[in-house]
């Protein structure tokens, strides 16, 4: 199937839409590499009804051949993981080896949903009375949708729908405009497992979409991925409407270096952190905070090794940083640059001119290191979602964790340090989903629950592993006598 | 500069896929006899390595340590495989020689690098491998060349 044109995939049929369509475009060179439909609510109605009327038989199929499909769609996904993540590559802008990360990611999710038949069974226990016994055992509950971000575009919806399916739910997915192509080529691997039509579907699209999704009466439950104000929207519109939602959200995340902390083994996880995907990865290092001394060797360090990243076109397997997802996106990450140096920061690595020969139309933004910042300015505050480190210094870890506990987000957190001591104070007292010790991506692997706190969070249950299980399922007790 | 870890495995395929190539087109041009099986039998081996070295480029990225590395000048590891039909017995028995012997060096030189432990193990087994070929190759050809 030509990646030329997205299309809508309903009731186990690739659908064409009459929608108006939007350039998709290479962020590497700024070409059209396709058009993507924005589907009307009738296309979402589809969608939708097709799932509803699938659910049925889909909830009587036993788990042990729901889960047969999840191994088949595994094995097919190895056989083109090289295609798949070069297809992340060419709409996302991130490096091969970020690309082939995500797709491992993905293909870790299905393979812990393939473990459903254990997670999803209930308890029960004899003699609650006498001759009386009890058991709760958990259901399935209809169709359930997901509304995925740009920055992963095959592995977010795959943080839920494996789940949803094996649990007996059927599901719709609707990417992110700027990036159809990746979950379109997983549809393409989908359609080979001749899955009963309805199972599974896929709506391309926007904000009529979106609200589409949210307001259908069939559609039971949300996952959303998405900046704050929209994650909250979503949560507010979905549970007003007694439906299930979870919605994470934006991040602000701070990264503290102890004055004990190994350099030496912390610079290359604080540049992965800080660089990695662009900076747009909800769990990048957004604030790094040195506590007293370490400062003047931790700025030293940090600046030289991310002066030495090799900025280009992420096809280049030697290239260790893409470019970011739009053109517009990047005039933003700038305009918060601008708002820093305004506000009083030193631009002590600047990356805003860097160019790269043959990708000259690119979106591209070198390493940029603002020092000088301070936790009231703007940009120590707002989500960036570009290669941007704020540095910041304090005297003591309590200082830091102030200034944690003020930001409004809660996604991740790190800390970098030798002490047992400090690790354990800041695990303690840092309120955030994700918490790394000498850890700068703290990515939850399959098998744990992955989600933040405060602002970055709107729902109870996170994606992934058993919290996955039990948001795509409601529990029932049943007491008996007989 | 080969500085990531897609980097450092893919310089291995290539050099496992033009070493393949090499000795299979050296069997294909070598009279029949035990000179002709190794040179097959190590053209086979060569591209299962290869396979093996694909599955580590999948399977063992990991998001949480994909750091930079100082890396590897992919200047250092060439290996000359001129027209293996084209060259006489000794010489193409050299080449092998030498080629084997550089490619064990990278993998060696890109386990030390290596930010996830499994994947330098299997770079470390894979040196080993081509560093037992060198006592195939001489035994084939009488303890000479080399």
């Amino acid at each position: 199937m030509s990646r030329d044109m997205a299309r809508n995939y309903i009731g186990g049929k690739w659908c064409d839409s009459a929608a108006e369509r939007l350039d998709v475009r290479d962020p590497s060179t700024d070409e059209v590499i396709g058009q993507v439909p924005l589907s009307s609510s009738k296309e979402v109605e589809a969608a939708a009804q097709a799932a509803s009327d699938a659910f049925e038989e889909w909830r009587e199929t036993p788990p042990v051949v729901r889960i047969q499909y999840l191994f088949r769609l595994r094995e097919l996904m190895e056989e083109n993981y090289e295609d798949l993540a070069r297809t992340i590559v060419l709409e996302e802008g991130k490096t091969l080896d970020e690309a082939r990360g995500e797709m491992r990611r993905t293909i870790e999710n299905i393979e812990v949903a393939a473990g459903t038949p254990s997670l999803m069974m209930g308890r029960n226990l004899e003699d609650v009375a006498r001759g009386i016994d009890e058991e709760v055992v958990r259901q399935p509950m209809g169709v359930f949708a997901c509304i995925a971000p740009f920055n992963f575009p095959a592995m977010v919806p795959w943080w839920f729908s494996p789940y949803a399916l094996a649990t007996g739910n059927t599901y719709v997915i609707k990417p992110s405009e700027q990036v159809p192509f990746s979950q379109q080529r997983i549809f393409e691997l989908l359609h080979e497992l001749d899955l009963p039509p309805g199972v599974i579907n896929l709506v391309h699209g926007g904000r009529e979409a979106v609200e589409a999704l949210v307001e259908h009466p069939s559609i039971v439950g949300v996952s959303a991925v998405t900046s704050t104000p929209v994650a909250r929207h979503i949560y507010a519109k979905a549970s007003a409407q007694g439906k299930r939602a979870q919605c994470q959200a934006g991040a602000k995340n701070f990264i503290v270096v102890m004055p004990d902390a190994d350099l030496g083994r912390a610079v290359p996880g604080l540049i992965t952190s800080f660089f990695g995907c662009a900076g747009e990865r909800c769990l990048a290092g957004s604030v790094l905070v040195a506590v007293g001394d370490v400062y003047e060797p931790l700025k030293e360090r940090f600046t030289a090794a991310a002066r030495d990243l090799t900025v280009g076109n992420p096809m280049d397997e030697t290239v260790q940083m893409g470019p970011v997802i739009s053109q517009q996106h990047r005039e933003r990450v700038l305009a918060h640059i601008e708002a820093g140096l305004k506000e009083g920061a030193r631009l002590i690595l600047d990356g805003r001119a860097v160019s790269v020969e043959g990708c000259e139309r690119g979106y591209f933004l070198g390493p940029t290191i603002l020092d000088d910042v301070h936790p009231d300015m703007s940009i120590a505050k707002e989500e960036i979602f570009g290669p941007v480190p704020s540095l910041m210094r304090v005297g003591d870890l309590s200082e830091a964790l102030d200034i944690i506990d003020r930001n409004p987000y809660g996604n991740a957190a790190s800390i970098y340090t030798s002490s047992g001591a400090a690790a354990r104070e800041f695990k303690y007292r840092v309120r955030c989903g994700n918490i790394g010790i000498n850890v700068g991506v703290v990515a939850a692997m399959a098998f744990f629950p992955f989600g933040g706190t405060k602002e970055s969070f709107f729902g109870d249950l996170h994606g992934q592993g058993q919290d996955a299980v039990d948001f795509f399922t409601e529990k029932k007790v049943v007491i008996s006598r007989w | 500069m080969l500085r990531t870890f897609g980097a450092l495995v893919t310089a291995a395929v290539q050099l496992e896929e033009s070493l393949a190539a090499f000795y299979e087109q050296a069997a294909q041009s070598a009279r029949e006899g035990a000179a002709k099986t190794l040179l097959g039998d190590l053209g086979e081996e060569t591209r299962a390595l290869s396979g093996r070295l694909e599955r580590v480029r999948r399977e063992q990225v990991n998001e949480m340590l994909l750091e930079p590395i100082p890396g590897l000048d992919p200047a250092d590891y060439v290996i000359a495989l001129d027209e293996a039909g084209e060259i006489t017995h000794d010489a193409l028995f050299t080449r092998a020689l030498e080629a084997e012997a550089t490619i064990a060096r990278y993998y060696r030189d890109a386990a030390e690098q290596m930010p996830v432990p499994e994947a330098g193990r299997s770079l470390s087994r894979a040196a080993d491998v081509h560093a037992g070929r060198a006592a195939r190759l001489r035994q084939a050809t009488g303890g000479h060349p080399g």
